[in-house]
């Protein structure tokens, strides 16, 4: 497998975590079918599938063919991707907030979902993939992205407010969070910052601070490629001091127990290897 | 057999879950059960049969209650997750105690307790039903029950 992450522009940093390309380096048939698991990332992305189709399992819908471009809010969950030819995807990874900032879209509609991006944002999404094929390079690829999201924010004089801001808090500190300090620093009161945070970012900022810190910790053993030499000092610093509570928590998001996960998964999120 | 991806019908639905839970934390009974059709019906799992009836009257009295019992009743709603002609909404609900409750005496204490509201939809959008499921020995406990 081959992934790249590009990094975006400044001025799109606030609402776009990166850039990526995702190929398969050697050959995945029906006869030798891939099985990919992600816990919940965090993060929204637009992708566009180049390839061949491959399908989503999820434990609340199953196996679903996945649109060849699409837009995805939060997982809540544990997925599966289920591979059975070549890979080619290119597709912009959002902040939290990033989607529903940039594109004004209700994103609790879009949690746990791969809806086709052209009826959520038109025949525009048709151009971009016609650039996206037609170009030679991936980072040829990345700029025909770059540069769509770029018309985007100019032409709507699109800003980071204080939403991004406190999603993006959440994010910076990997989930580890005072609740009442992050509604503060938004300048609003309770009910009316979880509104807007769940219509922003499509779960509540309880939740997606729970989501970010399984996710966190995910990366962090990815990173360290599932070896894990101190339970106590991975949990203390992934903010769970609780190791009952820890369990639950993790079997939640990912249906399985920590220990068996680890040992299950060599290949996890690509995205969380960067 | 594979099926196909969701479409965008879930949509309206959600919002009508959204509109549900701001009526519910603005204690506005009748915009809640404006959202459901005459007929539709209710189920409050931890309370078994007791806990059926008509969304109407039974769902109703049931909210006015909670909210005459914990007048500043709140709530944050998690996740919601559409699924055919099913909403399931993850909640946490909470208030503070000022009257007594379904047997558990006032004692001015505060609960906070994660529910499930799973919404069943016709195809005009309307709600046909709801059932309901908390952790009911934890919400008494909470109260000093």
């Amino acid at each position: 497998m081959f992934y790249q992450k590009f990094v975006p522009a400044p001025v799109l940093s606030p609402f776009v975590e990166c850039y990526f390309v995702w190929e398969s380096r050697r050959t995945i048939t029906p006869q030798t079918p891939v099985v990919i698991e992600s816990p919940p990332t965090g993060f929204g992305s637009l992708v566009f599938n180049l390839g061949v189709p491959y399908a989503v399992e999820t434990p609340r819908l199953g196996k679903t063919t996945v649109p060849g471009q699409f837009l995805t809010g939060q997982a809540t969950r544990q997925y599966r991707l289920h591979l059975n030819g070549a890979i080619s995807m290119v597709g912009i990874v959002f902040k939290p907030a990033g989607l529903g900032s940039l594109f004004g879209v209700p994103m609790h509609e879009f949690a746990d979902e791969r809806t086709d991006a052209r009826a959520v944002l038109g025949v525009t999404i048709d151009q971009l993939a016609d650039q996206l094929a037609n170009s030679p390079t991936n980072p040829e690829r990345v700029v025909c992205l770059e540069e769509f999201l770029l018309a985007r924010l100019l032409k709507n004089n699109i800003r980071p407010d204080r939403l991004d801001f406190t999603a993006n808090q959440i994010v910076g500190q990997k989930g580890i969070i005072h609740l009442p300090s992050l509604t503060d620093d938004a300048f609003l009161c309770r009910r009316q910052f979880e509104r807007k945070f769940l219509d922003r970012v499509g779960v509540s900022p309880k939740f997606y601070a729970r989501i970010r810190r399984i996710g966190h910790l995910c990366s962090v053993m990815a990173s360290n490629r599932w070896q894990v030499s101190d339970w106590h000092d991975l949990l203390v610093g992934a903010g769970y001091y609780d190791q009952s509570h820890f369990i639950k928590e993790f079997t939640e998001f990912t249906g399985k127990r920590p220990s068996l996960y680890v040992k299950d998964n060599v290949e996890l999120s690509h995205y969380l290897n960067g | 057999m594979i099926a196909t991806t969701e479409s965008l019908s879930t949509l309206t639905r959600k919002g009508a879950c959204l509109a549900f839970f701001e009526a519910y934390a603005d204690l506005d009974t009748a915009r809640m059960i404006n959202l459901a059709t005459s007929e539709a019906t209710v189920h409050f799992e931890p309370l078994g049969d007791d806990g059926k009836g008509s969304f109407w009257e039974f769902g109703r009295g049931v909210w006015q209650l909670i909210m005459d019992c914990f007048p500043n009743v709140d709530n944050t709603v998690d996740t919601m997750s559409a699924e055919g002609e099913t909403v399931t909404c993850r909640v946490a609900i909470f208030g503070t105690q000022a009257a007594d409750f379904m047997g558990i005496a006032n004692k001015g204490l505060s609960f906070n307790s994660d529910h499930v509201f799973v919404f069943q939809f016709d195809n005009d959008d309307r709600i046909t039903h709801v059932s309901i499921s908390w952790d009911h020995p934890r919400f008494v406990e909470q109260l000093g029950g």
